[in-house]
């Protein structure tokens, strides 16, 4: 049995020093060409990123004859801080007109109280569901996971009665309840996914040395938990924040969040559009999460693929 | 077929030399190993040689064409990986096809090189087949026949089988083997594992901390290994290396080789020099390593004849291994080097009835022996062949490639 | 020590049954009472009035519902294509050994901090019909140029995309990028030796091997379109005139705008039926293979 003729010359055999010259020359011209075409593109998309962002900013920071004359992308000429101001404490939103401050406020009742209930339970439940477990462990962890897929458009309803029968509609602590409900399957999510890779074996020699179920969270899991929790915390306030629904239809008037305000800020006032104050306004309500992600972007993005790689 | 020569070659990475001036040839048809320990350089010099990583001086020739600039599609090689490398989401007719369609070559030529190389390597039944539905073993062949269809100039061969289990990694081995004698490729070939390197190769590279440590024939390198690394590397049980010192001077000079508290007749024993340790490498007091392997010693009364060392010592411990007996002999504290912890080991025929306690009478072959410098780790035998100097300078014979 | 065990068995149900109970409640709980109002004929408030499944042939035959679902369709497709594919190229763009990655990834991502009513504020800034982009090109030498999509019926919703995918590609991008960084090297090194050039190694070997990927950042923005709300209200409030309608909008406005509970229930539950039937198969498939032994 022979090994077969040869396959017959193809191209790409290099024969002698000019063709491998002219090889290499050829190659390292279109390397940098690609190199070239691809920062480019890279940039071309950075610049469409930022664009909102500089003009949001930008606008904000003009006056009102300034945007009529100019163009998004024109560089303030005075910039000052007076739609700012405005947008704080002076916009009128629907009936009052004191601003958005009152409403960032708010925001921030509603967020800190929802984080700390939905990271606190997601850290016990977590630490239940993998190194406590009882038969049906994943079944009611499967029950709890779908709480992260409904549309929230299906609870509106009964919701907004619920709230009005336990006389929290249009409050904080509504809100507050809303957002732990729904925020508590995420924050979950992340504790036992996390947890499922702490070695049982720490478990049962803490067991041995006899510490208790409190004892070896306390003093054992959480110790190391830390960066589940910050990225719990994250998410959580990043989607508290910047909630919309549930904000719109269950907080009434002085308890509404920023982002509502905003809106009605933008959509539903009446009389002259003042375009630096709605940008203002805007800045104002993405400041948090974006100073959040900036300072703590790692773990943002460590939520984002733990909640999407897990389903 | 082609010949490889790599000059002076230096690889970088950083500030962090990890290749010191490698110079190997490799003649047409040659099956060349390189072998040592993780992290010492062999993969990157593969890859180097392959184009996957670029050489930071030096340069390599395939066929005296000089290769260091171009791309590895370029370079007329085929390589088989790891961890076989299989294109995940291609039939396996697909995945040994692939070369030859990126070079342009037609549909039906292709199908023909294809069946060519499956009988070959009698994986014709597994054409339509994903690599996820193969076994390690399949999936090693398929690599092999993608490397294979395209009929390079040289294989690379990156630790094919460390995936393998033992058995296979056994079989693969000698299908290798053959391959290679019934084809005539030139190979290179990289592994950790120096009985592959022993079975397969024509010649050995042993490297060890990014250096050449010695390149040679796999005799030459078992018999006459160039400094202490590649005479405990190669080999399985390692060669042992006893501290001794010379005396003496000339033809009086003689070696005192410690045998610790056990010692049958005394701490020390007296033993001639090697006969191939080079004269100009004897000096009086030169701490040195003696280095005999196991199989080198025999037992009995009567010493056989040549150049011999005879002592007798009290066995610690047997091992036996099914084809022969290990028995092992405590030197001691004076015996532990950073080689060794104090112990002797030697090759006792399998029916030998040796107990722990019993004293032995040893002849070890001088002739065979190695002489080591105790601090540089150096060989002091005449003319080892093709040793490379190595970090801490040292002398052997070198075959230096002439510079470009 | 007989009830300390009992007690002690008992404890992880206990610490368990304040998130179980909120769930099964606020969730499980919920949804049937949303359905249960879908059989009736509730107007501002839920009543009991049975009317069985009439609501959705009621809902089925709406005109609003029917340019919703319309909407739905064109968007959803248009924002998941268009994401994944902007998301696929910059994760292989960024792949490529660029020295700024991490700050470009920064730049990429952080529009996923923002909400989506600051989002939609902004881009119907940007596309303000006489003071956003156009007047920008226009003032750059176009005098042509028009961009009025914001208030075209028909273009309308390509501006909802346009935002749309503005906010999300990043994430998709995330995906991909680690999908591509967790690829065997080797076989990349295989494709070079093989002689393919680089954009057909992506072709043939790299971008098959991300089919996974490609499912995964299907399902969670199927999802995200489904749910959007706040960013259409933000943009054009649904409008102009229904234009931008969605499922979500038509049951905010149905049920507390124009007091139809049954009939917005009834869209709810379409919502949630949409939702589960790409969500449950995906859910399936990921957790049997994961779980072979548990």
């Amino acid at each position: 049995m022979s090994a077969g003729a040869p396959i017959p010359a193809q191209p790409g055999r290099t024969l002698d020093v000019a063709a491998v010259d002219e090889l290499v020359r050829r190659r390292a011209r279109s390397h940098r060409i690609g190199r070239w075409v691809i920062h480019a593109l890279l940039l071309i998309l950075a610049a469409f990123f930022l664009m909102p962002l500089v003009v949001m900013v930008m606008t904000s920071l003009k006056s009102m004859p300034e945007i009529r004359t100019g163009t998004l992308l024109s560089l303030p000429q005075a910039p000052n801080l007076d739609a700012w101001r405005s947008a704080w404490s002076e916009a009128c939103i629907s009936i009052s007109c004191e601003g958005l401050s009152g409403n960032f406020i708010n925001s921030f009742i509603i967020v800190i109280p929802s984080v700390l209930l939905s990271v606190g339970f997601g850290a016990l439940n977590g630490y239940v569901l993998t190194k406590w477990r009882f038969p049906g462990a994943n079944f009611v962890f499967g029950l709890l996971l779908f709480g992260c897929f409904i549309p929230f458009q299906i609870v509106l309803i009964p919701m907004a009665s619920t709230l009005g029968f336990l006389g929290l509609s249009g409050s904080y602590a509504g809100l507050v309840l809303v957002h732990f409900v729904y925020g508590i399957s995420f924050t979950t999510l992340f504790f036992r996914n996390f947890y499922v890779s702490v070695p049982d074996d720490l478990m049962k020699s803490a067991k041995i040395d006899g510490a208790g179920f409190w004892a070896i969270f306390g003093r054992i899991l959480l110790p190391l938990s830390w960066p589940i929790v910050i990225v719990s915390v994250i998410w959580q306030f990043t989607n508290v924040w910047n909630d919309f629904l549930f904000g719109v239809s269950f907080a009434a008037g002085d308890a509404q969040p920023v982002t509502v305000a905003l809106n009605n800020l933008v959509n539903t006032s009446t009389g002259v559009k003042l375009y630096n104050v709605d940008m203002a306004g805007a800045v104002i309500a993405a400041l948090p999460t974006i100073l959040v992600y900036v300072v703590a972007g790692r773990y943002f993005m460590r939520g984002l693929m733990s909640g999407a790689v897990k389903g | 077929m082609a010949g490889l020569t790599i000059r002076g070659a230096r690889k970088d990475y950083g500030r962090t030399r990890v290749l010191h001036e490698i110079d190997v040839d490799v003649a047409d048809g040659e099956f060349l190993v390189l072998v040592g320990p993780s992290g010492c350089g062999k993969s990157t010099l593969l890859n180097m040689i392959a184009g996957l990583e670029t050489i930071t001086e030096g340069s390599i020739l395939i066929d005296d064409v000089v290769v260091d600039k171009l791309d590895p599609a370029d370079r007329d090689i085929a390589m088989v990986f790891q961890s076989y490398a299989l294109y995940p989401t291609m039939t396996v007719a697909k995945n040994i096809a692939f070369g030859l369609e990126m070079r342009g070559v037609a549909k039906p030529e292709r199908a023909a090189a294809v069946d060519r190389v499956a009988k070959l390597l009698q994986i014709e039944p597994l054409l339509d087949r994903k690599p996820a539905q193969l076994s390690g073993g399949q999936r090693q062949r398929v690599a092999m026949g993608r490397a294979l269809v395209r009929d390079p100039k040289i294989f690379l061969f990156d630790e094919p089988l460390s995936n393998l289990d033992a058995k296979l990694r056994v079989e693969m081995r000698t299908e290798i083997k053959k391959l290679h004698a019934r084809l005539g490729t030139t190979i290179v070939y990289v592994t950790h594992d120096q009985i592959e390197a022993m079975t397969m190769a024509t010649r050995i590279a042993v490297m060890n901390g990014g250096y050449l440590q010695q390149l040679g024939t796999p005799k030459q390198i078992y018999d006459r290994p160039a400094n202490v690394f590649v005479a405990t590397f190669m080999g399985s049980p390692p060669m042992n290396l006893l501290p001794a010192t010379v005396r003496g001077s000339g033809e009086q000079a003689h070696l005192e080789v410690a045998l610790g508290p056990d010692g049958v007749g005394g701490a020390t024993a007296r033993t001639p020099l090697p006969p191939n340790v080079a004269p100009d490498q004897v000096r009086d007091g030169r701490a040195v390593l003696l280095g005999l392997r196991p199989e080198w010693f025999s037992e009995g009364a009567t010493p056989p004849p040549g150049p011999v060392w005879s002592f007798s010592h009290p066995v610690e411990v047997t091992e036996p291994t099914g084809p022969d007996v290990m028995a092992l002999l405590s030197f001691g504290e004076a015996g532990i080097t950073e080689h060794g912890n104090g112990e002797l080991t030697v090759r006792l025929d399998a029916d030998h009835a040796a107990r722990p306690g019993d004293v032995l009478q040893l002849h070890a072959d001088l002739a065979k022996a190695s002489l080591f410098d105790a601090e540089s780790g150096q060989s002091l035998l005449l003319a080892t062949a093709g040793a490379a100097p190595g970090p801490d300078g040292g002398e052997a014979a070198h075959d230096t490639a002439t510079a470009a | 020590m007989k009830s300390s065990g009992r007690l002690r068995r008992a404890l992880p149900i206990a610490v368990l049954s304040p998130s179980l109970l909120v769930v099964a409640v606020g969730v499980y709980g919920f949804i049937a009472f949303t359905v249960v109002v879908s059989f009736t004929r509730a107007k501002m408030f839920p009543n009991w009035d049975w009317v069985g499944l009439r609501q959705y042939p009621r809902l089925f035959g709406n005109s609003r519902w029917e340019t919703a679902v319309d909407n739905m369709l064109v968007f959803g497709s248009l924002y998941i294509l268009a994401s994944s594919v902007l998301g696929l190229g910059m994760a292989i763009l960024l792949d490529q050994k660029i020295r700024a990655e991490g700050v470009l990834r920064t730049i990429y991502l952080y529009p996923l901090a923002l909400s989506f009513i600051v989002t939609g504020v902004v881009w119907q800034w940007i596309l303000n019909p006489g003071l956003g982009i156009q007047k920008m090109v226009r003032s750059w030498g176009f005098e042509n140029f028009e961009l009025r999509w914001i208030t075209d019926p028909d273009l309308a919703i390509y501006c909802i995309v346009l935002a749309g995918v503005w906010q999300v590609a990043g994430f998709s991008m995330a995906m991909f990028l680690s999908g591509l960084r967790g690829m065997n090297e080797e076989v990349v090194s295989a494709a070079r030796i093989d002689g393919a050039p680089m954009w057909r190694i992506y072709q043939r070997v790299i971008i098959p091997a991300l089919r996974p990927v490609f499912l995964t950042a299907f399902v969670v923005q199927a999802h995200l379109a489904i749910k959007s709300y706040d960013l259409v209200v933000a943009l054009t409030q649904g409008g102009p005139g229904l234009a931008t309608q969605l499922p979500s909008t038509f049951m905010y406005s149905t049920t507390f705008t124009r007091n139809d509970m049954g009939l917005g229930a009834a869209s709810a539950v379409m919502m949630l039926l949409a939702v589960a039937a790409i969500m449950v198969p995906y859910l399936y498939s990921e957790l049997r293979s994961e779980r072979p032994a548990s």
